[in-house]
C-alpha cells in the first residue's frame, strides 16, 4: 500500500502535472494547415494612397506614423492532391498592408485571414530600390525583434516594385519565394552573380556600422536573374550599384571567387575567343601601414584551364600562345579588380570588408581612422594589384 | 359486492389461487435447496490433514484418508493381502497423476506373490525393511510418519502403501505427469539459435539446463510457495560464479511470499520485485534455455515455477530487454547494428506520434519548408485536430494488436486485412485521417515490433499516449519533459541492488568494460570477462 508520505508526493506530482496543462496554455497550438507560412516578403513605397474599391482594405490604421510602406507577403496555397495535378488555381496567396509600422502591418494582415502570418519559414525578403535608398535600418528592427524570424532569410533589392516579384507568374509551377531561394543557391556557378546576403549578415553589418552589399534581383517573362549588387553605406542606405564586372572584381577582393569562366579576345586571332576557367584561385589581400600612409596589396594566383579556344588553327599546347593568354587574362582580372575598387571608393562605402582587414592587421591604426573610414580614409587608400594566371590544362584536341 | 365477487368460484379466482399455490411450492423448493447447502457446508469443512493422527489400524487410517479426500472421484484405493506376510494392506493413489503400470506390476503384483522363503509374518517394526529389501521393485520409497506429509505426496502423484499394524505410511514414488512436448519458443523465435523452449514441467526445465551445464556447481534449490497449492519453485544459480548474497536474497524473497495460490509467474514477479509500482519489469522472463544458461554463467540467478514455461532471471537491467540469443550467433558487426536498431525503434515506437503532433501543431519550423507544405496539403480538409487524429489511430492500433493476440490463429490474418488495409485506406480516402498520420502510426507499429522483448513492447506502447498528450499541450517542450521524467524514473529503479540503467550509466570505471554488450555486441574474443555489475565470484570467462 502507499504510505502517507508517498500519497502526498503523488498528489503534489498530480497538481504540478495539472497546473502545467492549465497554466502554460496552448496559445502556440495551431494545426499546420491553419498556419500562414510566410515564404516571401516584399517592401515597397506606397504609390497611390487613393483607395481601390469602396473600402480601403490594405490601409492599416495606426495611431502614429504615415501610410508609407506597402508590405506584401506570399503564403503557400495548400491544396489536396487531386488539385495539384489539374493545376488551375494559383499556388500562392498574396496579402498586403500599407502603413509605417511593420509590426502593425503584419498584425493587420493576420486579422484578414484565419491563418495568421508565421515567419519561421520565411525564405526571401525583397526591398524595392526606392525603399532601399531611403534606408532599411529602421525596417529591419521588426525582423530581428520577431523571435520566429530566422537569420538565414535571403535579402534582395529590386530596381522595380518588389511586390511584382512575388506576384509575378513564374515559368516553373512553384511558389515564387521558394523558386528564388532555390535559384540563389546556384549563385556560385557564375562569378557575375552578386553574393546573396542573409538577414543575419545585414543585421550584423548595420549593428557594426559597416557598409555592405546586397544582391539585386530582377524578374521578366517568368524568369528571375540576380544581376547587380546594391551597395549600402554604414547607415543602411543604398548608395549605388555594381555592374557585373565590378561584382567579379569585388569577389576577388573579398576572396570569395571560387570558380567561373572568363573570356578574352584570342591572342592568336583577336576576332576569336579564348576562354579561361578558374578552378583553383589563391588570393591574398594585405594591408600595409607606414606612418600615416595605408595601402593594400592584392596578390592572386588564379589557376585553371583553358576552357575554350575558338581559334582552332592555333595549337593549344604552344607555350608562347598559353603565356599570351595568361598575360591577357591577368590584365583583364587586374582591370576588373581596379574598376570594382574604384567604384566602392566613389560610393564611399567599403562593402569589401577591407576595414575589418585593417582592424585585424593594424588595430592601432584602425582606432585612429575608424570613425572616418568610409568617408575619408578608404576613398584615398591605394591598392596594388598583382594577379597571375596559370593555365594548368590547355586541353587536348587532335 | 366486491367481497362477494372475490369469493365466487369464477375462472379468474381459481387461476389466482393456483398461482398462489405454485409460488408457495417454488418457495418450499428454495428453502429445501438452502437447507441442503447449509448441511453440505457443515459436512464439508476445510480439512487440515496435519490434524489427523496415524494409527496402527489399516481400517482407521483408510477412513481418515477417505475423510480427507473423500468426494473427489479421481482418488482411488485398493485393498489386498500381502501374501508373504499375510497382512491386510491397501494402495492409495490419484488417477492420472501416478504411473498405473508401476502400481500394477511392481507394487500390487509383487506383494500378491507368495514368498519364496515360505509364509510367515514379521514383527511390525521389520515390515518396512522386509518390503524394501525383498518385495517392492521400485527405486525410490520412504516411510512417512505424519498424515499431512503423506497427503501432500499422494497429491503430487506418489502412491501410498498402508499396511495393517504399521504406524506409518510407505510412500512410493510413482509420479507420471502428462506434459507438453518440448517445442520452439513462441514469443522468442530466432534464426540461428537453439530451437527448444521451456515447458510446463519444472523437472523437464531443469533437465534442459543440466544438459547444457554438466557441472555439479549448478545448484537447484527447491522452494514451495502457495499455502493451498504447494507449488514447486526452484532457485537456480551457478555456485562459484553468482554472488552468494544475490542467490541468498532471491531465495529469501521467494520464501517470504505467503500467497494462497500463485497464479502464474507474473504474480510472483510482482511480489518479489524491488519496484512493484513501476511499469518497468526488473526481472527478465524468458522461455529460452540458452538465454537462461547465458544468464547463469554471467552470475545471474534463475527462478523457476512448476507449470509455467517461463523462467525469471534476476537481476535484470534495461539493456537486458534489448538482447536476443541471435545477437551472439550473428557476426558482431551485423548484430551490433541490429541491436542499435532496437534502441532506436524503442524511441520511435514511443515518441513518433507525439513528435509528429508536437511539430505539426506547435513547432512547424522544425520541419523543412517543403515538407511543411506537403504535410499541410494532406491535412487540408481533415475535420479533426492532429492530436485527435493520432489518438483515434493509436487506439485503433492497440485494439487491432490486442485482437490479434487473443484470436485463434485462423482468424488472425482477417483482422490484419480489415484493420490494416480497409481501415487505413478507407479513412484516408474518406478524408477522416490524413495520409502522413497513417504512415506515422504504421511506422510506430512496425518500430514497436522490432523491439525483441514483448514486455518492453507493452511498456513502450503504454507511454505513447501520455507522451502524445504532452506533445499536444506543450509541444516539443512537453515531449522532452516527458522523456526527462521517464529517464529520471528509470535512473531511480533498481533490480536486486543493481541500478536499472547499468551498464549504460557506470558506477565506477571498472564497470566501463560492461558497455561492450549493451548498445553493441563486441567481437567474441573481447567478451572475456563477466559483467562487473553482477560482482561475480569469478570474473574471468575465457583464457586469452
Amino acid at each position: 500500500m502507499l504510505k502517507k508520505g508517498h500519497l502526498h508526493t503523488v498528489i503534489l506530482a498530480g497538481v504540478i502535472f495539472l497546473m502545467s496543462f492549465m497554466v502554460t496554455g496552448c496559445w502556440d497550438r495551431k494545426e499546420i494547415e491553419n498556419r500562414g507560412f510566410v515564404l516571401g516578403g516584399a517592401i515597397d513605397k506606397v504609390i497611390t494612397p487613393a483607395p481601390k474599391g469602396e473600402y480601403d482594405l490594405p490601409h492599416v490604421t495606426q495611431e502614429a506614423g504615415e501610410r508609407k510602406y506597402k508590405v506584401t507577403v506570399e503564403m503557400p496555397r495548400f491544396k489536396k492532391g487531386e488539385e495539384n495535378v489539374t493545376g488551375g488555381k494559383e499556388n500562392h496567396y498574396i496579402f498586403s498592408g500599407e502603413g509605417e509600422s511593420m509590426f502593425q502591418i503584419v498584425r493587420a494582415i493576420g486579422a484578414k485571414t484565419y491563418f495568421s502570418p508565421f515567419f519561421e519559414d520565411l525564405q526571401v525578403l525583397i526591398f524595392s530600390e526606392a525603399v532601399a535608398r531611403e534606408g532599411i535600418k529602421d525596417l529591419l528592427d521588426f525582423g530581428l525583434r520577431n523571435p520566429t524570424m530566422r537569420r538565414g532569410v535571403k535579402v534582395f533589392v529590386t530596381p522595380g516594385r518588389a511586390e511584382d516579384i512575388l506576384k509575378g507568374k513564374m515559368q516553373v509551377a512553384e511558389i515564387n519565394s521558394i523558386f528564388i531561394a532555390k535559384t540563389s543557391q546556384n549563385v556560385k556557378m557564375t562569378p557575375r552573380f552578386a553574393t546573396v546576403t542573409s538577414l543575419g549578415e545585414v543585421a550584423q553589418a548595420i549593428r557594426a556600422k559597416r557598409s555592405f552589399g546586397v544582391a539585386e534581383i530582377v524578374m521578366e517573362n517568368g524568369d528571375v536573374k540576380l544581376t547587380k549588387g546594391a551597395i549600402f553605406n554604414a547607415e543602411g542606405k543604398m548608395v549605388g550599384e555594381l555592374d557585373e564586372w565590378e561584382i567579379v572584381g569585388g569577389k576577388i577582393i573579398r576572396r570569395v571567387l571560387k570558380e567561373g569562366a572568363f573570356s578574352i579576345p584570342n591572342p592568336a586571332n583577336p576576332e576569336k575567343l579564348a576562354v579561361f576557367e578558374v578552378v583553383e584561385p589563391r588570393i591574398k589581400v594585405n594591408s600595409h601601414v607606414d606612418g600615416d600612409k595605408l595601402w593594400f596589396t592584392l596578390e592572386a594566383e588564379l589557376a585553371g584551364h583553358l576552357g575554350e579556344n575558338t581559334e582552332t588553327e592555333q595549337k593549344a599546347l604552344d607555350p608562347v600562345f598559353l603565356m599570351a593568354v595568361e598575360r591577357a587574362m591577368a590584365d583583364e582580372f587586374t582591370r576588373m579588380v581596379q574598376v570594382a575598387y574604384h567604384k566602392h571608393q566613389e560610393l564611399r562605402a567599403d562593402a569589401l570588408g577591407l576595414g575589418s582587414l585593417v582592424y585585424r592587421q593594424h588595430p592601432e591604426y584602425w582606432n585612429m581612422v575608424k570613425d572616418r573610414w568610409d568617408e575619408e580614409v578608404f576613398p584615398q587608400t591605394p591598392i596594388d594589384v598583382n594577379i597571375k594566371v596559370i593555365i594548368r590544362r590547355p586541353g587536348m584536341i587532335s | 359486492m366486491d367481497d362477494n365477487k372475490e369469493n365466487s368460484p369464477t375462472v379468474e379466482n381459481i387461476a389466482a389461487k393456483l398461482k398462489n399455490f405454485k409460488s408457495l411450492i417454488t418457495h418450499v423448493r428454495d428453502v429445501e435447496d438452502e437447507a441442503e447447502v447449509v448441511a453440505r457446508s457443515l459436512s464439508e469443512q476445510y480439512v487440515y490433514p496435519e490434524t489427523y493422527q496415524l494409527e496402527a489400524s489399516l481400517a482407521s487410517n483408510l477412513k481418515h484418508l477417505q475423510e480427507i479426500l473423500s468426494d473427489s472421484y479421481d482418488f482411488h484405493f485398493r485393498e489386498f493381502i500381502i501374501a508373504a506376510l499375510n497382512r491386510q494392506a491397501a494402495v492409495v493413489f490419484i488417477e492420472g497423476m501416478s504411473n498405473q503400470e508401476l502400481i500394477n506390476r511392481q507394487i500390487i503384483g509383487k506383494l500378491l506373490l507368495p514368498s519364496a522363503t515360505g509364509q510367515g509374518d514379521k514383527p511390525d517394526n521389520e515390515v518396512f525393511g522386509y518390503l524394501k529389501n525383498a518385495l517392492l521393485a521400485v527405486a525410490s520409497l520412504s516411510m512417512e510418519d505424519v498424515m499431512g506429509e503423506a497427503v501432500k505426496r499422494v497429491l503430487a502423484g506418489d502412491t501410498l502403501l498402508l499396511i495393517d499394524g504399521v504406524t506409518g505410511i510407505i510412500v512410493i514414488e510413482s509420479r507420471k505427469m502428462e506434459a507438453r512436448a518440448i517445442s520452439e519458443p513462441e514469443t522468442e523465435t530466432n534464426i540461428r539459435g537453439s530451437r527448444d523452449g521451456f515447458v510446463e514441467s519444472i523437472q523437464t526445465n531443469i533437465t534442459l539446463l543440466r544438459r547444457r551445464l554438466k557441472n555439479p556447481n549448478l545448484i537447484t534449490k527447491k522452494v514451495t510457495i502457495g499455502v493451498r497449492s504447494e507449488t514447486d519453485f526452484a532457485v537456480v544459480y551457478f555456485r562459484g560464479i553468482a554472488h552468494p548474497r544475490l542467490a541468498y536474497e532471491v531465495e529469501q524473497r521467494l520464501r517470504k511470499i505467503k500467497i494462497d495460490v500463485p497464479n502464474g509467474i507474473g504474480v510472483i514477479q510482482g511480489l518479489m520485485e524491488d519496484h512493484p509500482y513501476s511499469p518497468f519489469p526488473t526481472l527478465l522472463a524468458t522461455e529460452r534455455p540458452d538465454k537462461v544458461v547465458a544468464g547463469l554463467v554471467e552470475g545471474k540467478v534463475a527462478i523457476m515455477m512448476d507449470g509455467i514455461p517461463f523462467i525469471l532471471l534476476a537481476p535484470a537491467t534495461l539493456s537486458d530487454f534489448f538482447q536476443t540469443s541471435d545477437d551472439y550467433n550473428e557476426k558482431w558487426v551485423v548484430a551490433s547494428i541490429i541491436r542499435l536498431s532496437r534502441y532506436v525503434s524503442a524511441v520511435f515506437a514511443m515518441a513518433t506520434p507525439a513528435i509528429f503532433v508536437a511539430i505539426t501543431t506547435f513547432n512547424p519550423g522544425l520541419l523543412p519548408m517543403l515538407l511543411t507544405v506537403t504535410v499541410a496539403n494532406t491535412r487540408l480538409g481533415i475535420p479533426f485536430p492532429a492530436f485527435i487524429e493520432a489518438l483515434v489511430m493509436i487506439i485503433l492500433l492497440e485494439i487491432l494488436q490486442e485482437a490479434g493476440v487473443r484470436l485463434p490463429k485462423t482468424i488472425g490474418p482477417a483482422v490484419s486485412i480489415v484493420g490494416g488495409l480497409v481501415v487505413g485506406e478507407a479513412t484516408v480516402r474518406a478524408g477522416l485521417v490524413s495520409a502522413p498520420m497513417v504512415i506515422v502510426i504504421a511506422f510506430t507499429a512496425i518500430a514497436s515490433f522490432n523491439i525483441a522483448n514483448y514486455r518492453l513492447n507493452l511498456i513502450v506502447r503504454l507511454f505513447r499516449i501520455p507522451l502524445m498528450l504532452l506533445g499536444a499541450t506543450l509541444g516539443m517542450f512537453g515531449v522532452m519533459m516527458g522523456f526527462l521524467v521517464m529517464i529520471a524514473h528509470l535512473s531511480m529503479l533498481e533490480s536486486f541492488g543493481v541500478p536499472y540503467l547499468t551498464p549504460m550509466i557506470q558506477k565506477n570505471s571498472q564497470q566501463l568494460s560492461d558497455i561492450k554488450d549493451t548498445f553493441v555486441v563486441a567481437p567474441p574474443s573481447f567478451m572475456d570477462e563477466r559483467p562487473q555489475y553482477l560482482t561475480p565470484e569469478d570474473a574471468k570467462r575465457q583464457e586469452k
